[in-house]
């Protein structure tokens, strides 16, 4: 049974190309426009094994998105890659106390989202 | 100031609509910023350093600059948000247009690529099957010439015994003459016993008749038999002259078979060949496709930089609005985190540290991070 893994980005170009990449590669993805819409398609989706998100986003952010979610009791385990144009280490130590698990800069290429998927999708 | 704007143009200036709006808008930024600093009389001490208040302007003319600086960032902010979405919708038609194309080139390459899964052996087994078929019909074109030859055979036997038949024709018509001899002898010998023979001279008289009519009987025989003979000899000539036409036919037959069975099997390996031709061209086509697709991630950086030019536009009005009824020119420091607040992308930082030209350079060759052969970063951080 293929693995779900979670889209959040405000961009719906980034989404399409994200999504394309990982449909490709056998998984399904469910998308979502920002770290809100992003927490209500977590509770309402059945299983979801890995999410990849944006940083900079409306209503709420990638980080904010991420500690969320690592405070839900559900979806505390689920890992999280971020991938956005942010690239300073002051972020990237927001992210990674928040509770992400990766951080891919924009542009990314498909391997490398692919190769940081398989590291840490949940069995 | 202007060396800040030049570098963003130069940093930013890819072609891109959008990214040149940006430029022309941090030209007019530029020329507006001096005038600002020629209203707001800065006076020669405080050039990059503290404002510092003097003279401030009439109200009257503070009310005009201010309103000419909210319909500058009105009419700005209105075209970049055009230029967004113009940027987005055409994007997001492309990606799909690009993800139909490569659904189609799906189709298209998925079937050579299960063609050539089995494709070998599965035409190999369809030849097969047509080269069986066909061979059956020849068999059964033998067993035709088989059965006619039997048939033919039981011919050659009947005629062998129709020799036999003539022969014993021949007898019958030599037992009538023998008969008809002694019928003769018997009729003399009746007259030469005068009356007393004359009842045997009848008996020799009938004897005589049917000893004729048996030699009628086995010359006809005969005859019929000879006949016979030769409509069997004719017939087996025939039937010889057939099996010979058709030995020729089913040779024939049979080279037409393994001509056409080949013509097809090479017909079909072309065909093959070129369905795999096909599905290694669409493969390309897809792979170059999918690049494509990977290229628009542009389209996300460039609505960061320009959201934050965006919110830029706002900030720096608003606080040039603030400035101009005291007459306090902003703070350059102050004034340089304003512009950049917002920013996420490491070539907006290289703008902001006067460094456009390497930002510029860097966003072409390895600086920060590895890249592949597209330009693509390829370092992912994991914590």
């Amino acid at each position: 049974m293929a693995k779900t893994i979670l889209i959040v980005d405000d961009s719906s170009s980034l989404r399409t190309v994200v999504r394309m990449a990982l449909v490709r590669a056998g998984y399904e993805v469910i998308e979502a426009g920002d770290g809100k819409e992003g927490l209500k398609a977590l509770e309402t989706a059945a299983k979801v094994h890995l999410i990849v998100s944006d940083v900079n986003m409306p209503n709420m952010d990638g980080i904010t998105f991420v500690s969320q979610v690592k405070k839900h009791p559900r979806l505390k385990f689920v890992p999280v890659i971020m991938l956005t144009t942010e690239n300073q280490d002051s972020k990237m130590q927001e992210g990674r106390l928040a509770g992400a698990k990766a951080w891919i800069v924009k542009p990314f290429n498909p391997p490398q989202l692919l190769d940081a998927v398989s590291k840490l999708i949940l069995p | 100031m202007a060396a800040m704007w030049v570098a963003a143009a130069s940093a930013v200036w890819t072609g891109q609509p959008v990214l040149a709006a940006c430029f022309w808008l941090g030209v007019a930024l530029t020329a507006a910023y001096p005038l600002l600093r020629k209203r707001l009389r800065t006076p020669p001490h405080t050039a990059g350093g503290l404002g510092v208040t003097t003279e401030p302007m009439p109200a009257e003319a503070t009310a005009a600059l201010m309103q000419r600086l909210n319909e500058a960032a009105r009419t700005w902010t209105t075209h970049l948000a055009t230029a967004q979405t113009e940027m987005h919708e055409a994007t997001a038609k492309l990606l799909q247009g690009f993800d139909e194309i490569l659904t189609q080139l799906d189709t298209i390459v998925a079937a050579p690529e299960q063609a050539a899964a089995g494709g070998v052996d599965a035409r190999s087994a369809v030849l097969e099957e047509c080269e069986s078929q066909l061979r059956g019909l020849i068999d059964n074109f033998h067993g035709f010439v088989r059965s006619r030859e039997d048939m033919m055979g039981s011919v050659r036997t009947l005629s062998g015994a129709s020799s036999g038949l003539r022969d014993m024709a021949e007898d019958v018509a030599k037992l009538a003459r023998q008969t008809n001899l002694l019928s003769i002898n018997a009729a003399i010998e009746a007259a030469r016993a005068g009356p007393s023979g004359r009842g045997f001279a009848v008996v020799a008289t009938e004897v005589r008749r049917l000893s004729a009519e048996s030699g009628d009987t086995g010359r006809r025989i005969s005859e019929r038999v000879n006949e016979f003979g030769a409509h069997m000899q004719t017939a087996l000539t025939q039937a010889a002259e057939h099996t010979e036409a058709d030995a020729q036919v089913i040779h024939e037959s049979e080279a037409t078979i393994h001509r056409v069975v080949g013509q097809v099997d090479q017909a079909v390996t072309e065909l093959n060949q070129r369905a795999a031709e096909l599905g290694q061209r669409g493969q390309i086509v897809r792979v170059q496709v999918e690049q494509l697709m990977m290229a628009f991630q542009f389209q996300d950086r460039v609505h960061q930089i320009v959201d934050q030019v965006n919110s830029s536009i706002h900030s720096a009005v608003a606080c040039l609005q603030q400035a101009l009824p005291t007459g306090q020119t902003p703070q350059a420091e102050a004034w340089r985190t304003l512009l950049s607040a917002g920013y996420s992308t490491q070539e907006q930082r290289a703008v902001l540290a006067g460094a456009g030209a390497r930002a510029r350079a860097g966003a072409a060759t390895p600086a920060i991070a590895p890249r592949d052969a597209t330009g693509t970063r390829t370092e992912t951080t994991f914590f």
